[in-house]
């Protein structure tokens, strides 16, 4: 009797050192979401470069490029241009998405055939971006507030400590049900996300591949690669020349810009 | 104006030799065929055209643009074109810039009809739905802020619409003159101005314009044995509005203007829904849009009290696979106009094959202008980008 009290006394100690306080498995989720958010956050602006590549189920390959530029916004979610290269029957064309905590993007298009800019409807997340296996939410700011969270366990990924977080899309238009996010214990940033289509079926899963540190502060990956389990196809997205912080203008998200970049 | 073309041209052949140029382009290949056999008119018609895009980025601040656009036509040499949609130089500075030389603007943001876009000439000889433009030499002046901008123009010349030198498919069954006739004794050489302004709030664009000028759209003087173009002075005012509620878009342009009539309106109202994920990854879009013109028997146009109808259907696989359906019409005889359905898919990351048909039924006795043949046709286009 006595010995277990003492293996009691031991356990709870073990468990209040790793979960800091006693706490929910909702809260340390949401802990884990704010801190891997604060510790990406003051990046400010980002440019970089992205090779897209498609695969189908027989293997053939398709290869689209873009460009990405982005803007921090304090309080909301961030401003992003996605100016298109290929393939050549979209050159030029340019997006311009405000995303937002909660509720619909804002989202322009300028098509340079008709030199029109577009407003248009954001409110399909779930469809996928460029007919890839990446959908539109996957490749948006991830807010904090996007989702509500719960910790799972703690495991090992690779040969790396990791807590396992379920997130579930606050989004009511949302192509998914749950998403499980393996974070890095160390340095708090996603190595594999699982996610379930809205009927609770495995869907996709996302790797994470080569993080750098740029700006001696910020992880970001080389590459991103998506699994559709239900397709058997993949794409995989490639980042090249990351510039962090280099100070981009404010109106360049302007919508009357557009038609200025090229 | 022609003057005008050779020194940008000029000064474009010094820069492009040492800058570093960025060339974009489209070849597209057209087969037509019409369903209706006429004695006068043939059934097949080939149409190629080129449209290449060379711009120049001179230092941080200046940049040179060069559109030329050419087209060739088996059926008429009318039809053969060769010109710049885009000659200009331009110079950027923060939130300002100005373009000088030929230019291209859209304003609006209806899809039926486009009401208050007015800058450029409608290239009526490149395609049936209004969509195609004539370069605009311009002086053109912005300034960008946040959420929108404010745009000058100053237009010292004016450019004619093109029609066919004779009765042919898809023209107005009459002989048109290609001598025009002006309100304005400076004929073509009248400058014109025009100014926007656009704004978005929240979920809303919104937009105003002015325009004083010549118009764009001629009236046809019956003579004799042919109609002659009668282009009037043209003061307009245009509002467009445009708002996004989650799959909803409303969508509103609206004219006031003032040509060789007294002063009229006429709007396009719509909405656009967009049903996302039938079928897996296919997005489906119904456009509805009325359209009103109180100029009515007065007025060159063809949308006095219209309804258009059309379907998007946009399948989200790797060709980029789209189809598109519309149809006009006429509320007050109860007859449909126009049936139409485009569909496009990627063969390869730079070439796409295109069809589309078409089917137009307007008969008007006191208009013959507006009058469309039995001209209905299907078409097989290949298009290549560089």
């Amino acid at each position: 009797m006595r010995n277990l009290t003492k293996q009691l006394a031991v356990t709870s100690l073990l468990l209040s050192s790793t979960l800091t306080f006693a706490q929910t498995d909702e809260e340390k989720g949401q802990r884990l979401a704010q801190l891997a958010d604060k510790i990406n956050s003051g990046w400010v602006d980002q440019t970089v470069d992205i090779t897209m590549t498609l695969q189908n189920k027989a293997g053939e390959k398709n290869i689209r490029k873009v460009r990405n530029e982005a803007l921090e916004v304090e309080g909301d979610g961030d401003k992003s241009i996605v100016v298109f290269d290929t393939p050549y029957d979209v050159k030029g064309t340019v997006m311009l998405s405000f995303s937002h905590k909660v509720g619909d993007d804002d989202q322009w298009l300028y098509l340079p055939a008709l030199k029109r800019v577009k407003r248009i409807s954001s409110s399909n997340k779930s469809g996928p971006f460029m007919g890839s296996d990446f959908a539109y939410e996957d490749m948006s700011s991830q807010e904090v507030e996007k989702y509500t969270y719960r910790f799972i366990r703690e495991d090992k990924f690779k040969g790396q400590a990791v807590n396992v977080v379920e997130r579930i899309p606050v989004y009511d238009n949302s192509g998914y049900s749950k998403q499980l996010v393996w974070l890095d214990e160390k340095r708090t940033i996603p190595l594999q996300i699982e996610y379930f289509d809205r009927k609770g079926s495995a869907l996709k899963t996302q790797h994470f591949k080569g993080y750098k540190l740029h700006n001696q502060r910020f992880w970001r990956v080389d590459d991103l690669t998506m699994i559709n389990h239900q397709k058997g196809t993949q794409t995989t997205i490639s980042f090249e020349n990351y510039s962090i912080n280099q100070g981009v203008r404010l109106t360049n998200f302007a919508q009357a810009n557009l038609s200025r970049i090229r | 104006m022609k003057l005008m073309i050779l020194m940008l041209m000029g000064v474009w052949s010094t820069f492009t030799c040492y800058a570093n140029v960025d060339i974009r382009g489209t070849a597209n290949f057209s087969q037509r065929l019409y369903t209706d056999a006429q004695p006068e008119h043939h059934e097949n018609q080939s149409l190629i055209f080129i449209e290449s895009e060379f711009y120049v980025p001179i230092n941080t601040n200046w940049s040179m643009l060069a559109k030329p656009y050419a087209r060739y036509d088996s059926l008429e040499a009318a039809r053969h074109q060769l010109d710049f949609k885009e000659l200009n130089v331009s110079y950027v500075k923060g939130n300002f810039d100005a373009k000088v030389g030929v230019s291209e603007v859209f304003w609006g943001v209806t899809e039926s009809r486009h009401l208050v876009d007015i800058v450029n000439q409608t290239d009526v000889l490149s395609s049936i739905d209004g969509e195609d433009k004539l370069g605009q030499p311009m002086v053109q002046l912005n300034w960008l802020h946040n959420s929108g901008a404010i745009q000058m123009f100053v237009m010292p010349y004016f450019r004619e619409r093109n029609f066919a030198s004779k009765v042919q498919r898809l023209h107005p069954d009459i002989v048109i003159s290609s001598e025009s006739k002006y309100e304005d004794t400076q004929e073509s050489s009248h400058t014109d101005f025009a100014f926007r302004a656009t704004n978005s709030i929240d979920n809303w664009e919104l937009a105003v314009s002015y325009f004083n000028g010549t118009n764009r759209t001629p009236t046809m003087i019956q003579e004799a044995d042919h109609y002659t173009p009668y282009y009037s002075q043209l003061l307009q005012y245009g509002f467009e509005i445009q708002g996004v509620f989650g799959a909803w878009l409303i969508k509103n342009e609206i004219i006031y203007r003032k040509g060789q009539f007294d002063w009229a309106i006429a709007h396009t109202s719509g909405f656009e829904y967009t049903h996302a994920g039938v079928l897996g990854d296919i997005d489906l879009g119904y456009l509805f849009e009325y359209s009103f013109d109180d100029l009515d028997e007065q007025s060159p146009s063809s949308f006095q009290n219209d309804l258009f109808f059309g379907m998007r259907v946009v399948i989200n696989d790797i060709a980029g696979s789209e189809f598109l359906i519309g149809a006009v019409t006429d509320i007050d005889t109860h007859h449909w106009t126009m049936f139409r359905v485009e569909g496009s898919t990627r063969i390869t990351p730079a070439l796409r094959l295109k069809g589309e048909l078409w089917v137009g039924d307007e008969t008007r006795p006191n208009d013959p202008f507006y009058s469309v043949k039995q001209d209905d046709f299907l078409q097989l286009s290949i298009e290549y980008y560089f």
